[in-house]
């Protein structure tokens, strides 16, 4: 049973892992590309899980969840950042413009 | 079976090599992220398949340097025009 749960999640890490990869290749912009870093944090947990599964919560266990919470921090802030870049390369600035307001009143 | 997910892991790297050749620089940041997660994971596989604790360690690492590297790229990019 513990043998099959290992592999249930080892292979949902691999799997959401390369999807990321095959996204990032096939999204047109780079904000596309932006949203295929989200499910790497989702891998990292299922890999937490497995590791944790097959080796209990000993001195791996325990830094494999410390790697997962690390991912879990890290990875959402430097997406946030990437597409802050992304849109004061395009604009100048990342702030809120008056073409920004004119087009929120229009929806 | 961990040894097949650090292979795994690692042709995760083909694409992003990809992205980070041809296409724009916020990609290439997006690339080196992910690069950075699938390096971390093929340690943690390792640690597992090797039976040795070496790796977890710079797996715990390479999660902060690999953050710090990719912000500081995006620093940059932020203040091209």
């Amino acid at each position: 049973m513990r043998t099959v749960v290992v592999d249930v999640f080892l292979w949902l890490a691999v799997a959401l892992s390369l999807i990321c990869c095959v996204g990032l290749l096939v999204a047109p912009t780079a904000l596309d590309r932006l949203h295929f870093l989200g499910p790497s944090v989702l891998a990292g947990l299922c890999l937490a899980v497995a590791v944790v599964v097959q080796n209990s919560f000993s001195l791996v266990g325990d830094q494999t969840i410390l790697v997962a919470v690390l991912l879990g921090l890290c990875s959402p802030v430097l997406t946030h950042a990437a597409a802050r870049a992304a849109r004061a390369a395009g604009r100048g600035t990342w702030r809120p413009g008056s073409d920004d307001v004119l087009e929120m009143r229009r929806r | 079976m961990w040894l097949a997910a650090t292979v795994a892991f690692v042709l995760g790297f083909i694409p992003c090599l990809i992205v980070a050749v041809r296409a724009d620089a916020i990609s290439t940041v997006a690339a080196l992220n992910l690069a950075g997660v699938l390096a971390t994971f093929a340690l943690v596989t390792m640690t597992v398949a090797f039976q040795s604790q070496s790796f977890i360690t710079l797996a715990v690492v390479l999660v902060p340097v690999s953050f710090v590297g990719s912000l500081a790229f995006v620093r940059y990019l932020e203040g091209q025009p």
